[in-house]
C-alpha cells in the first residue's frame, strides 16, 4: 500500500506539466518539484512544531506596524508589544510594498538554511522603502496614511500628520498636503509596485492530495441516479480511505497579485552535509471519504460541447464538479470548508473525485451525505447550476474554495452545470 | 399594455417609521447620484475579454486581441485592488415554463440610468441632467416568437426624449435588440458580439449554442452619448453607450436578459482609449466644478425589470430548498402583487411577523397547584403547595409568567417524571424544542427547582444539584441573570410563606473572576460588575470585596434586597463554588472537561482560584482548609494547606454526603456537532464513568433538524429514551406586536465593508434622528479577523459619535465585560463573532446586521433571533460576495426572511456526531487515564500526593507511578470500566481497539519510564499535552507554532494539522490574533518520500 499512491501522484504532476490550462510559473514549480520527486530526492517534512517570526530573510518581511488611532507607523521593537507606544491603542501590522510583476516564469528556491540577508531583495518590501513618507519637518519621523472615502481606501489613501501639528503648513484637517497629499508609489528597478494589507495570502500554497480506498460503507449510486442523470456518475459511494496531502510549493505575491503572476518558492536544502533535497510538507491519514466515479465519454462530450465556449479539459469537468460536490457538503453539514478536502484523480479509465473529512477518523462531515442523500443532490444541483453573476470561467460567485488545494486552477462553472444538469435541473 | 414607467419607485409601502428608515438606507446605497458609482443596482461594462471581442477600436482598425489572456481572477485582482468590484453586466432571469403546448405571452419592462455628463458629490447640487432614464417595454409572444414594444429615452433634467416602437419576430430562439447611438454602432463589431450573445444565451443550456437574431434600434440623440473630462476639466472625448435586450425561449426555458456592453470611447488620447479596452469598468469623467471628483462611465444606475406572464405562469416556486423554476443573474426574483408577477431587482426588502406560541388556557399557578398533587415521595403537601404557589408569583414577578405555554408544561411534566418525582413516563433525555425567545430556559428552570426543593426536602443534602451547562460565557451570564431574578423572588415570595428555603447558584466558566482578581482590579480602581442587573433598581449589580468575602453591591441602594440575595446565594467567584458548591451550577462543556480530566490552573501553575480537587462538585466528598477553606482531596490529612500552610491534619473538615447532579442541561444543544459534538460526546460518557451513573439529560434548541436521532446520538442512547417536545404554533396567527424588517443586500461593486459601513452608517444616522437617541444594534460577523477589520472601518466612519466596541484579536481586552457593557447600554454598537448569537436577551436590540450568512440557516436564525424580541427591529443581511455559499442563499433569500421556509430549510439540516474521529478518540482515552489517576488517588493516603503535586522523594514517585501504571492498565483491560463511547469502540472496531489499547500502552509506559521525575499529577498532564486534553473544539492532530516576536503571553499556539500542512514551509505568511508572521523550520519529523508513501 501506499506506492500506487505515489505513482497517483506522479501520474497527476506529469499531466498538469502539459497541461497549458496552468500558468507557467505553476508548471516549472510543478516540473521541478517532479524532476526532485522522480529522482528520490525529495522528503516529506512532517510538523511537530514550528518557529514564526516577523521575517524570513531573503522571502518577506512584515515587521511594521501602523497604528490606526494616531496612525504613526514603527518598526520590529514596537510591534512585537502590540500596542502604539503614544496612545496604547492595538497595532495592526503596517501596509506593505510588493512588487505586481516579477516575471511571469521566475521560480525560486528558498535556500535551507538561510543565505544572509546581504544583497538580497525582500520580496515583500516593508513600508518605508515602499512610500516615501518621512515628515519634511522631522524627517526621522514616519507619516501615516489613511483613506479618505471607505469606498476608495486604497485610492483615496493620504498621509496623515505624524505630529497633528495644526500650525504646520501643510496640515489638512489631520491629513499632510505635502506632495500633493496623496501616496505615491515609485517604480524601480522595473518592478511595478502597489501597496497591500498584509495576510496570509501574501503566500499562496500548491497542494496535491492522492487517496486509496480502503473500504465502502455505503453505495450511494442509485440515489445519485434517481436524482440526478443516471449517467452522470458510474459509481457514488461513502468509505475509508487512506489519504496523502502534500504541499509542494507556495507562490508569492502581495495579497492581491494574480496566481498567474506570482513568484513560485519551492524549498530546496542546498549545502552542508545533506543532499540536494526538496521538502514538501505532508499529512497521510486514515479518513471518511465520498467517493465519485464519473463517466469518461459524457466529460469527453461536455469537453467537446463547450469548446467554442471555454478551455474546458477533463481535468477542469472533474475539478469543477468536486469543488461544486464540496459546496453541496458544506451546506449540508453545517461545518466549514476547512474541516474538508478534495482530491481528483483522472487514472486511465474512469476519473475520480474524492470529498473527504480532512481529520483522521473523520468528523461526521461527509457522513451526513449518507444520511440524506435528496437534501445533498438539492444543494449539488444548485452548486452546479450557472454562475449568479455569469462569469467567463470561475470565480468566487460560483466554484472558487478558499480552501482549494490547487489555488482554484482549472475551474468553470459551464463544464459541471453541462456535465450534472445538462442544463436547467 | 406599457407599465407606468416610474415603476422602479419602490412600491413599497412604507408600514412604518422603522421601515421608512431602511428604505431611506437602501435608497443612499443604490442612488445614482452616489459618488463615482452606488454600491448595488449596478450593471457594469463586460469582462475584457467579451470587451474587446464587442468593440473595436476604429483608429486601429481592429480589435484589442491581445488584451491579455487570463482568468477572471486577473480582473478581480485588478477590482479587488481598488477594493472595487465589477458589479456583473447581465441582469435578468430564466424562467421555467411548463411544458405543454399552451401559449403563453410575457409583457417584459426594464428601467434603469445611464451617465451622460459627471455629477456633484454634494446632495443639494445634485444633477438631474447628468443621467438619462431608459425604460424599455417588450412583450413576447411565445406562438409566434413575435416582440413588440417601445423603448422610451429621457433626459433626467427635462426636455429632450426620444421614443421608438420595436416589433420583431424571428425563426431563431432568442432575440436580441440592440440599443445604441450610431456612433457606437460604428465601433461594434457585429460578429463578435453575436459570438458572445450566442454565449451568453446558452446560460443554463448546458452548453449548446442557441441561435440569437440580433435586431439593431438606432438612437439619433445624444441621450445616450456621454461628455468625457480629464482631471483638469477638459473636455477629452466622447463615450458612446449600447446595451441590450435579449429574450426568447428555448425547449421551456424563457430568457429575460438585459446585458450592458458599455460603450464606446471616442477621444484623440490613445492612452485613454487603450485604456477603456483593457480596463472597460474604469473609465471616468471628471467634474472640474466639484473638487475634480471622478464618476465611472459605462455603468447601468438603478436597473430593475418587471415582468408579467399571461396565458400561462412559469412554475416557480419556494421550498427549504429555495426558489425553483426562475433562475436570476445578479437579481432577486420576486413574487408581485398579482399572480404571474415577478419583479428583478438586485436587494430585498421584507416583513416578517413572528409566530404565536400556543399558551395554555390555565393558569401557572393552578398548573403548579395542580402538578402538586401528582409529586410523590416522602413531601409535606403543605410545604410543596407553598412552593408551589411561590414559584408562581415569582414567575410572575420576574418573567411576567401568568400562564405557560402548553409545551412548557409538557416539558416540566416530563422532567419531573424522568427524574421520579413525578407520575410519568421515565426517559434519558428530554429534547426542548421552541423558537428563540420562546421561554425554553423556564421549561427546564422550573422542574429543576421543584426537583430541588422535593430533594431538600428529603434528604437535606448539600452540593451540586443540577449542571447547565452553555456553549457560551456570554450566554452562560446571560442566563445566570435570568435564574437570578427567578431565584430572588421565590426567595421572598417563600418569606412570605414563612418557608425558609433557598437555592443557591453559581457560574464557572473562563470568565468567572477568583477573589484575588476582584481585589486586585478593585484596589486599582476597576469596577468590576456581576453578570446581572438589579430587577429592583435595574442597574449592574457590583462585585466588591469586604474582609476576605465578595460582595455583590447594588449602586442605588445600599440595602438592596437583590444585592444581599446575591451575597448570600450566589457563588460569585470560584472559590465560593468550590468551597461550598451551589445547588445549581452553569458552566460550560470545556469547563466539565477540564474538572474531570485535571483541574486546569493550579496544575498549570496558575491558581487562579481553582483548587487542587475540583470533584466535590460531581458529588464527590473533599476536605475543605478549616482557615482559608481551599478544598483537598479528602485523604489530604497531615500536611500543610498550599494556600495558608495551615496544618490539614488538624483544621480540615471533611466533607462528605454531598449531593450529586442529577439533571444535566445543554443549552443550544444545536452547537453541539462536529469536532466539538464528537468530543462531547466521549467527554459526557467519561462524565457519566465518574459519576457513576446516566444523568436525566435536557437538550433545549430552537433550531435542532432530527431532534431525536440527534439526541440518541450524543448521549448514546436509543430512540424510545429521549422525548422530543415542540412548542405549538398558532396556526396562521403572528404575534402582531412586534416585526422584523429584513432588508438583503449583495455587494455589488465595492467591497463587503465599505457597503456595511455606507448602509449602517445611513441607517443609523436616521434613526438616530427619529429616535432621539442612539440605538441599539449588533453585527454578526463570521470570524475574528473579519470582526477587526469591520470594527476598525465602522469606528472610523463613526469617528467618535457613539460607542462602538466589539470582539477582537486584541486578547488583552475583556471578552466578557465588554458584551455586559453592551448588555448594559454602554456600548451602542457591538461587532460580535458568532459567540453573542445564542440565547441571549439585549432587550432592546433596534437591529441586526449579518456580515456574511454562516454555513447553517440554524446559525442565521439565533444571530436574528436578538433582535425583535421586544420592539420592531431591522435585520440587515450583507452578503460576502466573495462566498459561493453566500450566493446560494442570496439567490434563495426567502429561506433567510420567511420563517416558514427557514424552518422547512433547517429541518433539511443535518447534525451528526461521529465517535469514530481518531484524535477524539486518542484525547479521549487520555482523559480517561487522568480520571482513573483520580479515581486511585483520592482516597488513598499514600497517592493522594500525586494529586497535590506532592511527589518529592524518589521512591515514592516510582511506587506511586507503578501503581497507578497497573491501576490504569488493568482497568482498561477489564474494558467495562472504559466509558461507554470509548468500550463500544473497542468491542466493535480492530481499528479502534488497536488505537485505545496503543494509547493505554503509551500512556502506561510514560508513566514507567517517567516515574522517577514526575512530581505529580500536573507533570503527567504537561507530559500528556495540557492542550489536547482541554481542547474540545477541534478534532485534528496539533501543532504547536511559536511566534516568537511577540512578548505577550500566550506566544504559542496549537493549529490544527491541516492548517500547518498547509502553512510550515519555510517562508510561508500564517496568522495569529490578527497579525502576521512567517514560518521557519521547527521541530519535524522528516522522511525520504518513497518511504513515507509506503509507510
Amino acid at each position: 500500500m501506499g506506492q500506487l499512491a505515489l505513482e497517483r501522484l506522479i501520474s497527476a504532476l506529469k499531466s498538469k506539466v502539459e497541461a497549458d490550462t496552468l500558468p507557467l510559473n505553476v508548471r516549472e514549480a510543478l516540473r521541478r518539484a517532479l524532476d526532485y520527486i522522480e529522482q528520490g530526492r525529495a522528503n516529506v517534512y512532517m510538523p511537530h512544531t514550528i518557529q514564526a517570526d516577523f521575517d524570513y530573510p531573503s522571502v518577506i518581511s512584515l515587521e511594521y506596524s501602523l497604528c490606526p488611532s494616531c496612525r504613526k507607523i514603527y518598526g520590529r521593537d514596537v510591534s512585537s508589544t502590540l500596542k502604539c507606544p503614544s496612545c496604547k491603542s492595538p497595532l495592526i501590522q503596517a501596509y506593505v510594498g510588493a512588487p505586481v510583476e516579477i516575471g511571469v516564469k521566475n521560480v525560486i528556491e528558498v535556500a535551507i538554511p538561510p543565505p544572509s540577508r546581504n544583497g538580497q531583495d525582500y520580496i515583500v518590501l516593508p513600508t518605508d522603502r515602499a512610500l516615501h513618507i518621512r515628515c519634511s519637518h522631522s524627517p526621522k519621523l514616519l507619516k501615516g496614511v489613511k483613506p479618505e472615502r471607505p469606498e476608495r481606501p486604497l485610492y483615496t489613501l493620504r498621509f496623515t500628520c505624524p505630529l497633528n501639528n495644526k500650525s504646520c503648513s501643510n496640515y489638512d484637517d489631520g491629513f499632510c498636503r505635502d506632495h500633493d497629499g496623496s501616496v505615491f508609489f515609485p517604480d524601480s528597478g522595473g518592478i511595478k509596485r502597489a501597496i497591500a494589507l498584509p495576510g496570509e495570502g501574501l503566500t499562496k500554497s500548491y497542494s496535491e492530495v492522492v487517496f486509496e480506498e480502503l473500504r465502502e460503507e455505503k453505495d450511494l449510486t442509485k440515489d445519485f441516479n434517481e436524482g440526478l442523470y443516471p449517467d452522470a456518475f458510474s459509481k457514488v459511494c461513502l468509505g475509508e480511505f487512506k489519504v496523502y496531502a502534500l504541499t509542494l510549493f507556495y507562490l508569492i505575491g502581495h495579497s492581491y497579485a494574480s496566481r498567474g503572476r506570482r513568484l513560485a518558492a519551492l524549498a530546496v536544502y542546498r549545502g552542508g552535509e545533506e543532499a540536494e533535497a526538496l521538502r514538501v510538507a505532508g499529512r497521510s491519514m486514515t479518513t471518511f471519504g465520498l467517493l465519485f466515479r464519473l463517466n469518461p465519454s459524457k466529460i469527453n462530450e461536455v469537453v467537446e460541447r463547450l469548446k467554442s465556449f471555454a478551455p474546458v479539459d477533463i481535468f477542469t469537468v472533474a475539478h469543477s464538479v468536486a469543488h461544486a460536490a464540496m459546496k453541496a457538503v458544506v451546506m449540508l453539514s453545517g461545518l466549514s470548508y476547512r474541516e474538508f478536502g478534495e482530491a481528483v484523480y483522472l487514472g486511465d479509465k474512469q476519473p475520480e473525485v474524492l470529498i473527504y473529512d480532512d481529520s483522521p477518523g473523520g468528523v461526521g462531515g461527509v457522513k451526513t451525505v449518507g444520511e440524506s442523500p435528496p437534501d445533498f443532490i438539492s444543494h449539488l444541483k444548485h452548486s452546479a447550476s450557472p454562475c449568479p453573476r455569469a462569469c467567463r470561467g470561475a470565480c468566487r460567485a460560483c466554484l472558487y474554495l478558499e480552501n482549494c488545494g490547487s489555488l482554484n486552477f482549472m475551474l468553470n462553472w459551464m463544464a459541471v452545470n453541462s456535465y450534472l444538469l445538462a442544463g436547467r435541473p | 399594455m406599457l407599465l407606468a414607467h416610474n415603476f422602479w419607485v419602490c412600491a413599497l409601502v412604507a408600514l412604518n417609521p422603522l421601515m421608512r428608515t431602511v428604505q431611506e438606507s437602501i435608497d443612499f446605497i443604490k442612488n445614482r447620484h452616489h459618488p463615482e458609482k452606488p454600491h448595488i443596482s449596478v450593471l457594469s461594462p463586460p469582462h475584457p475579454k467579451d470587451y474587446s471581442l464587442i468593440w473595436r477600436d476604429l483608429r486601429l482598425k481592429r480589435t484589442y486581441d491581445e488584451v491579455e489572456e487570463d482568468e477572471d481572477e486577473v480582473i478581480e485582482d485588478l477590482e479587488e485592488l481598488l477594493r472595487a468590484r465589477a458589479p456583473g453586466w447581465i441582469f435578468g432571469s430564466d424562467f421555467k415554463m411548463k411544458e405543454d403546448e399552451e401559449p403563453w405571452a410575457a409583457e417584459v419592462s426594464f428601467g434603469f440610468y445611464v451617465r451622460v455628463k459627471p455629477d456633484f458629490d454634494d446632495e443639494r447640487m445634485w444633477d438631474e441632467s447628468a443621467y438619462t432614464r431608459a425604460f424599455i417595454s417588450l412583450k413576447y409572444c411565445s406562438e409566434s416568437r413575435n416582440l413588440v414594444g417601445e423603448l422610451l429615452l429621457e433626459s433626467g433634467g427635462g426636455g429632450e426624449a426620444e421614443g421608438k416602437s420595436i416589433s420583431a419576430s424571428s425563426s431563431a430562439e432568442f432575440i436580441a435588440i440592440l440599443v445604441a447611438p450610431q456612433e457606437a454602432v460604428r465601433r461594434l463589431n457585429m460578429d463578435g458580439l453575436k459570438e458572445v450573445l450566442r454565449r451568453v444565451a446558452s446560460i443554463g443550456l448546458g452548453g449548446s449554442a442557441p441561435n440569437v437574431e440580433l435586431r439593431y434600434e438606432s438612437i439619433s440623440s445624444n441621450l445616450l452619448s456621454a461628455e468625457v473630462y480629464d482631471r483638469k476639466g477638459n473636455q477629452v472625448g466622447a463615450y458612446h453607450h449600447a446595451f441590450c435586450v435579449l429574450l426568447g425561449h428555448s425547449g421551456s426555458l424563457f430568457k429575460v436578459y438585459l446585458i450592458n456592453l458599455g460603450g464606446a470611447l471616442e477621444s484623440n488620447e490613445i492612452k485613454l482609449v487603450r485604456e477603456s479596452f483593457e480596463r472597460p469598468f474604469s473609465v471616468y469623467t471628471y467634474n472640474s466644478k466639484d473638487n475634480y471628483s471622478r464618476w465611472a462611465l459605462g455603468l447601468l444606475f438603478e436597473v430593475e425589470a418587471h415582468i408579467k406572464f399571461s396565458g400561462r405562469s412559469p412554475g416557480v416556486s419556494w421550498s427549504g430548498y429555495g426558489l425553483s423554476g426562475a433562475y436570476p443573474i445578479n437579481a432577486l426574483v420576486q413574487e408581485g402583487e398579482e399572480s404571474g408577477e415577478f419583479i428583478l431587482r438586485d436587494y430585498c426588502v421584507a416583513a416578517e411577523g413572528l409566530p404565536l406560541i400556543r399558551k395554555s388556557e390555565r393558569a401557572s399557578s393552578s398548573f403548579l397547584a395542580s402538578l402538586a398533587q401528582k409529586i410523590s415521595g416522602g413531601l409535606q403537601l403543605r410545604e410543596l403547595n407553598a412552593f408551589m404557589h411561590a414559584l408562581s408569583q415569582a414567575l410572575k414577578d420576574a418573567a411576567n409568567i401568568s400562564a405557560f405555554y402548553t409545551y412548557q408544561e409538557r416539558a416540566i411534566e416530563a422532567v419531573l417524571a424522568s427524574l421520579g418525582i413525578a407520575d410519568g413516563p421515565k426517559r434519558k433525555s428530554i429534547v426542548i424544542m421552541a423558537r428563540t425567545a420562546g421561554g425554553k430556559t423556564y421549561a427546564f428552570l422550573v422542574p429543576i427547582l421543584i426537583s430541588i426543593f422535593a430533594s431538600r426536602a428529603r434528604d437535606g443534602k448539600k452540593g451540586v444539584k443540577a449542571i447547565l451547562m452553555y456553549p457560551t460565557k456570554a450566554l452562560a451570564n446571560d442566563q445566570a441573570e435570568e435564574l437570578a431574578h427567578l431565584l430572588f423572588y421565590l426567595r421572598e415570595r417563600l418569606k412570605e410563606t414563612n418557608l425558609n428555603f433557598g437555592i443557591s447558584f453559581g457560574c464557572l466558566h473562563g470568565g468567572t473572576y477568583d477573589i484575588e482578581e476582584v481585589a486586585r482590579r478593585a484596589g486599582s480602581g476597576e469596577t468590576l460588575y456581576l453578570p446581572t442587573k438589579c430587577p429592583v433598581h435595574n442597574e449592574p449589580v457590583r462585585a466588591e470585596v469586604d474582609g476576605g468575602k465578595v460582595l455583590a453591591r447594588c449602586p442605588s441602594d445600599e440595602s438592596c434586597p437583590f444585592a444581599s440575595f446575591l451575597s448570600e446565594w450566589m457563588k460569585k467567584v470560584r472559590e465560593e463554588v468550590y468551597f461550598d458548591p451551589p445547588d445549581i451550577l452553569i458552566t460550560d462543556e470545556d469547563m466539565i472537561n477540564r474538572i474531570i480530566s485535571g483541574a486546569s490552573k493550579a496544575h498549570r501553575g496558575r491558581r487562579g482560584g481553582a483548587p487542587w480537587y475540583e470533584w466535590q462538585l460531581l458529588g464527590y466528598p473533599y476536605m475543605r482548609c478549616g482557615s482559608c477553606l481551599h478544598t483537598y482531596p479528602p485523604s489530604i490529612g497531615g500536611r500543610k494547606c498550599k494556600v495558608c500552610g495551615e496544618d490539614l491534619g488538624r483544621y480540615a473538615e471533611p466533607i462528605s454526603n454531598l449531593s450529586k447532579p442529577e439533571v444535566i442541561v445543554l443549552d443550544e444543544a444545536h452547537q453541539v456537532y462536529g469536532s466539538f459534538g464528537i468530543q462531547v460526546h466521549h467527554m459526557l460518557s467519561l462524565l457519566e464513568r465518574v459519576l457513576g451513573y446516566k444523568p436525566l439529560y435536557v437538550l433545549s434548541s430552537a433550531t435542532l433538524g432530527d431532534a431525536s436521532r440527534f439526541a440518541s446520538t450524543l448521549l448514546d442512547l436509543s430512540d424510545n429514551e429521549v422525548e422530543v417536545i415542540e412548542a405549538e404554533v398558532e396556526a396562521g396567527l403572528e404575534e402582531q406586536r412586534f416585526q422584523r424588517i429584513f432588508t438583503l443586500v449583495m455587494p455589488k461593486a465595492y467591497t463587503k465593508d465599505a457597503t456595511a459601513v455606507r448602509l449602517l452608517s445611513r441607517f443609523y444616522g436616521k434613526l438616530n434622528y427619529l429616535s432621539k437617541r442612539n440605538p441599539k444594534g449588533i453585527i454578526f460577523t463570521n470570524t475574528l479577523s473579519e470582526n477587526s477589520e469591520l470594527l476598525q472601518h465602522i469606528r472610523n466612519e463613526f469617528a467618535g459619535s457613539i460607542k462602538v466596541d466589539g470582539h477582537s484579536t486584541d486578547f488583552e481586552g475583556e471578552r466578557a465585560q465588554k458584551e455586559l457593557e453592551f448588555k448594559g447600554g454602554r456600548i451602542d454598537l457591538f461587532v460580535a463573532t458568532s459567540t453573542l448569537e445564542l440565547g441571549i436577551d439585549y432587550g432592546t436590540v433596534d437591529f441586526v446586521a449579518i456580515y456574511g450568512v454562516p454555513a447553517k440557516v440554524s446559525s442565521f436564525v439565533q444571530r436574528i433571533g436578538r433582535a425583535g424580541r421586544n420592539r420592531d427591529a431591522a435585520v440587515f443581511v450583507i452578503f460576502d460576495p466573495d462566498s459561493p455559499m453566500n450566493y446560494s442563499y442570496y439567490e434563495n433569500y426567502r429561506i433567510l426572511c420567511d420563517g416558514a421556509l427557514r424552518n422547512e430549510a433547517m429541518a433539511h439540516e443535518v447534525i451528526l456526531i461521529s465517535p469514530m474521529n481518531e484524535e477524539a478518540v486518542r484525547r479521549a482515552v487520555k482523559r480517561w487515564a487522568v480520571s482513573e489517576v483520580y479515581r486511585a488517588c483520592a482516597n488513598d493516603k499514600l497517592l493522594c500526593k500525586v494529586l497535590v503535586d506532592d511527589l518529592r522523594d524518589v521512591k515514592e514517585r516510582i511506587h506511586s507511578w507503578t501503581q497507578i501504571s497497573k491501576h490504569i492498565t488493568s482497568a482498561a483491560s477489564s474494558g467495562a470500566r472504559l466509558p461507554k463511547s470509548l468500550w463500544n469502540l473497542y468491542n466493535n472496531f480492530s481499528m479502534y481497539r488497536d488505537i485505545i489499547d496503543g494509547e493505554v500502552r503509551r500512556i502506561s509506559s510514560l508513566l514507567n519510564a517517567k516515574s522517577s521525575s514526575l512530581s505529580g499529577i500536573s507533570s503527567l498532564i504537561r507530559e500528556l499535552g495540557e492542550d489536547s486534553l482541554y481542547n474540545l473544539r477541534a478534532a485534528d492532530e496539533e501543532v504547536r507554532i511559536i511566534y516568537s516576536p511577540l512578548n505577550v503571553r500566550d506566544r504559542e499556539r496549537l493549529r490544527e494539522m491541516r492548517y500547518a500542512v498547509k502553512h510550515c514551509l519555510p517562508g510561508q505568511v500564517t496568522s495569529y490574533r490578527g497579525f502576521f508572521f512567517v514560518a521557519y523550520t521547527g521541530e519535524r519529523r522528516e522522511v525520504p518520500i518513497k518511504q513515507w508513501f509506503g509507510d
